[in-house]
């Protein structure tokens, strides 16, 4: 077991996490159970209380999920020192991969999820009915249980850290062996341009729902409102698209930017190249703000709720390509200046 | 998002924090007390990991330490040759140090004597950087001894006396005192003696074809772990230390030094908590009764909740900064009192400073520490607090 | 304007339920008077309550601009205090912590007015009711007469359309009873819909009431 300032501030933080999860998921289960907007008013407002609950540590739970994202890269890099043979966060996720990787996915998909939450619950408490009420509710238990699960995964991993050697990245891709599927170690520019491909076109969709969620703004009618076949197209998609992107980092950017020709290390170049860092994140965010707006404008059709939505929802895209542009830009940038 | 409202709900929070003054101090000097003693814990360990790093310039890419049943001992000059002819090794020096245990004014002290050919100093990169007066030896120059600033100070020795050292083990010699170490890397230099190779071999009674470790160093820093692997393979017996392998000790010394104290200081940190949760659980009936007139007037529960949040975050922000330039404060007077348990080694005599560094990072996790957990703590009474009912609140 | 329809509010006192009012129905046009009068218990204060959304009722149902609210969520109702109701309390409930003029503005705070906006609004209040030279007083400093004369501001600074008085003659010097009758005619005249409870229902301020609703044991017990 490793014990180091990092890590007893992460579990600090992964404590109260797992307080907000818990406390916001039982609540939830208690409200969704007696949740009647017809009943009588008193236990209407009794229910309301809880909410307000749910809501408090919520958003205290969204401010602190975001903190722990860098908080947690952190811990892990202060871990390095004190595995024999990591050199960079590989070897410090070999500890226990894989379970260590769906750890650091949790960390950025948990925001999200909250951030959806939220910004559901925004729009909920617009109309005296509150007609997402339960799905609110509902959606807090698996949540919480990924809390729970991701909680675990953590103590675990900071408990089990063992004295012995780890693998790390350039055991694994400086040399290509054989095993290693040849996806992983070919130093190609397909990946970056399907990537580029794939980008464009996503700037053209979020430009597209810009100028389509204004117009609706009006009416609060839109063709797009509630369909559930383009949510989960576009959740695909967007991962897919996230997908791409790591591996035309990893194919043909990291060996670029680190100027190794057989260095592919993610890990590193987010750890030695800052500007990669910088348009990794601002790329994260501008997808997962997509994400969240075609879950949210997706998710049900109520024509007051699509109203309320519309300024609301063309801010989120804005943001989101902003972010994706900015993150483009720095990637494209530095690659020119690379060749 | 209405800007103006969650200005002027931060202003009413500020306002409040004001009006209940004394409610405010009790969550607010505990709280500076703690995190001033985390700020000048973290500060401290900052710079013992600082000092190791600067340290780290001055060492070999690769330390070669014979082994004889598992204990380190002297290793033979014959291994030299042989790791010459390694790729990528550029040279190799041999160094002959050891521990001197001295009494000096009726007071224990423990200083260490090395020995290194001045033809191939590890100073000799930095020597306007690294000595405070004198100058450093030249190859051929004997009897003559560079020495840390603590170790001039504990003979009062300055430039050009002669110095008679004998430890309590019965090793003796005489030395000219030709430069001193300045205070770039105090932890490292304040108790060293340096002379040259051969004097040392003489003080420790070592043979002409031994040496205490041998250090290599290679073509680029990239090559020290091939390198390394390398001499491994070829010799046994030997003890291969990598110069980030050396550094990331004492790192992983102190990170856990820190570690430790920073688990015992939780125990600080929760009755702190505990003080806040007792402090905000409890409503007294005129905070209940403001809230009540606030509902009445039109505020919303989510408004009282945010605006008590926003007291807990101000206390925490307030008290945090506080707390963490206190405690930058005492680490810079030298942490009166303690630092001889801070610098961990006790027969070190005279005294020099606790080495203090705070980075970005350590400033950002004194923050988390200071101001989630109060949040944290904060969130169900700010919750109890905003679902008062108006009326139950008036009557 | 204000409906009340078969409204029926209990209250939990340990294990003791409480029947504050029972099955009452009232109907309060725009621009009237009404006096709401009855011994201690009656039920007053309320219904006052209820129709200022400070509480919830057990049954029936509540209609404001014929918007049924009695199942809004709280943060519907609060917005409906805020903008709709100016409350006037009978022990004046000002924050004793705050000046005169921070008390009559705190309304406009969650709204997001700027401090240098709602003293101006307030100061404008204050001198209307001659209380200028009080703003900078702290609440507990100022006499009952002025105390009662600040929670009016501060119930008018949103310019609701209607204003519950629940007692105002009761805590307040003979001397200050002209005065406040004097400012509810005003607000009559002005078109506001008034609601007050009254403990006498000799008082003055009778001449200027529309309708006076007699309460006994928590329900109406006539109508005049």
């Amino acid at each position: 077991m490793i014990l180091n300032t990092y890590i007893i501030t992460y579990l600090i933080c992964s404590s109260l996490s797992l307080f907000v999860g818990l406390t916001a998921a039982v609540a939830g289960l208690q409200v969704w159970n007696r949740w009647d907007i017809n009943s009588e008013a008193e236990e209407q407002y009794r229910l309301e209380k809880r909410v307000y609950l749910i809501i408090t540590v919520l958003s205290l739970g969204f401010f602190l999920r975001l903190l722990m994202i860098p908080l947690w890269f952190w811990t892990l890099h202060s871990m390095i020192k004190s595995i024999p043979g990591a050199m960079c966060l590989v070897g410090v996720h070999n500890i226990s991969a894989p379970l260590s990787y769906i750890a650091s996915t949790l960390k950025l998909v948990l925001p999200a999820l909250y951030g959806y939450w939220l910004i559901l619950n925004l729009l909920d408490r617009r109309i005296a009915a509150q007609p997402f009420m339960k799905q609110k509710l509902m959606f807090l238990i698996p949540l919480g249980l990924l809390i729970l699960a991701e909680t675990v995964l953590d103590v675990s991993f900071f408990f089990s850290a063992p004295p012995r050697q780890v693998s790390c990245c350039t055991s694994l891709f400086d040399i290509p062996r054989e095993g290693v599927p040849h996806i992983v170690t070919e130093s190609t520019w397909t990946w970056v341009v399907v990537f580029y491909v794939l980008a464009v076109f996503t700037l053209a969709e979020i430009v597209y729902f810009i100028i389509a969620q204004k117009r609706s703004a009006s009416t609060g009618k839109g063709k797009w409102f509630g369909k559930k076949s383009l949510m989960l197209c576009e959740t695909l998609g967007i991962i897919f698209l996230f997908g791409v992107f790591l591996l035309a980092l990893h194919t043909r950017i990291s060996p670029l930017f680190l100027g190794l020709p057989f260095h592919h290390c993610v890990f590193c170049l987010g750890q030695e190249v800052w500007d990669a860092l910088f348009c990794f994140c601002m790329i994260f965010i501008g997808l997962g703000l997509l994400l969240i707006y075609f879950w949210v404008v997706c998710s049900f059709n109520y024509q007051a709720v699509n109203k309320a939505l519309g300024e609301k929802m063309v801010k989120l895209l804005k943001w989101s390509g902003l972010a994706f542009t900015v993150g483009l830009s720095v990637l494209s940038l530095h690659i020119l200046r690379a060749l | 998002m209405n800007t103006a409202k969650h200005i002027n709900l931060w202003l009413m929070a500020a306002q409040n924090l004001r009006r209940y003054r004394a409610k405010s101090l009790a969550i607010l000097i505990p709280l500076i007390l703690v995190m001033a003693t985390s700020s000048f814990m973290m500060s401290t360990r900052g710079g013992f990991i600082k000092d190791a790093e600067i340290a780290r310039g001055f060492l070999p890419d690769v330390t070669v330490q014979g082994i004889s049943a598992g204990r380190v001992e002297e290793i033979s000059l014959d291994v030299k040759a042989g790791i010459e002819d390694i790729p990528h090794v550029k040279k190799v020096v041999p160094r002959v140090w050891g521990y001197l245990p001295l009494r000096i004014d009726e007071t224990d002290a423990a200083f260490t004597l090395m020995g290194i050919d001045f033809a191939h100093s590890v100073f000799d990169q930095r020597l306007p950087w690294t000595i405070d007066s004198g100058i450093f030896p030249v190859p051929g120059d004997r009897n003559k001894a560079v020495l840390g600033s603590g170790v001039a100070q504990s003979f009062a020795a300055s430039i050009g006396d002669k110095l008679q050292i004998e430890d309590t083990l019965g090793n003796k010699g005489e030395f000219e005192v030709a430069a001193i170490f300045n205070s770039t890397v105090q932890v490292y230099s304040t108790d060293l003696i340096v002379v040259s190779i051969e004097d040392a071999r003489i003080f420790f009674g070592y043979t002409e074809d031994e040496a205490s470790d041998l250090l290599v160093y290679t073509d680029a820093p990239e090559y020290a772990d091939r390198v390394a692997l390398d001499i491994t393979r070829l010799f046994k017996n030997t003890r291969v230390l990598t110069s980030k392998a050396l550094t990331d000790l004492v790192k992983e010394a102190f990170g856990r030094r820190g570690g430790t104290f920073q688990a015992m200081w939780l125990i600080l940190l929760v009755a702190v908590l505990l003080l806040v949760w007792a402090q905000s659980a409890h409503i007294s009936v005129d905070v209940g009764k403001e809230i009540g007139i606030l509902k009445a007037t039109g505020w919303q529960t989510g408004e009282i909740i945010e605006m008590k949040m926003m007291e807990s975050l101000i206390l925490g922000l307030f008290g945090t900064s506080l707390g963490v330039l206190l405690g930058f404060v005492y680490a810079l007077m030298g942490t009166p009192g303690i630092s001889g348990y801070c610098l961990g080694c006790a027969s070190i005599y005279p005294k020099f400073p606790v080495p203090v560094h705070c980075d970005f990072q350590s400033i950002i996790l004194l923050f988390i520490l200071g101001v989630l957990p109060l949040m944290g703590v904060s969130s169900i009474p700010a919750w109890l607090a905003g679902v008062i009912d108006p009326d139950e609140g008036i009557r | 304007m204000i409906k009340v329809e078969n409204v029926t509010k209990n209250y939990q006192s340990g294990k003791v339920k409480v029947k504050a009012i029972h099955d009452v129905s009232l109907e309060i046009r725009r621009g009237e008077f009404i006096a709401l009068t009855g011994p201690s218990g009656s039920g007053k204060t309320t219904l006052l309550n209820i129709i200022g959304c400070l509480t919830r009722i057990t049954k029936g149902s509540l209609w404001l601009d014929d918007q049924e609210v009695s199942h809004f969520p709280d943060h519907f109702l609060s917005a409906v205090r805020r903008d709709k109701i100016g409350f006037i309390f009978q022990q004046f409930n000002l924050i004793s912590g705050y000046t005169t003029w921070e008390n009559v503005s705190l309304p406009l705070v969650p709204m997001g007015v700027s401090e240098k906006m709602r003293r101006a609004r307030a100061l404008k209040l204050l001198e209307h009711l001659n209380l200028e030279t009080r703003a900078d007083f702290m609440a507990n400093e100022l006499s009952g007469g002025e105390q009662q004369r600040t929670a009016f501001a501060r119930a008018l600074i949103n310019n609701p359309e209607i204003i519950l008085a629940d007692e105002p003659f009761s805590n307040i010097d003979v001397g200050h009873v002209k005065m406040v009758i004097d400012i509810l005619a005003d607000l009559k005249k002005r078109g506001k819909t008034i609601v007050t409870s009254l403990h006498d229902s000799n008082t003055p301020v009778v001449k200027l009431v529309d309708h006076t609703v007699y309460f006994d044991s928590g329900k109406i017990s006539a109508h005049k």
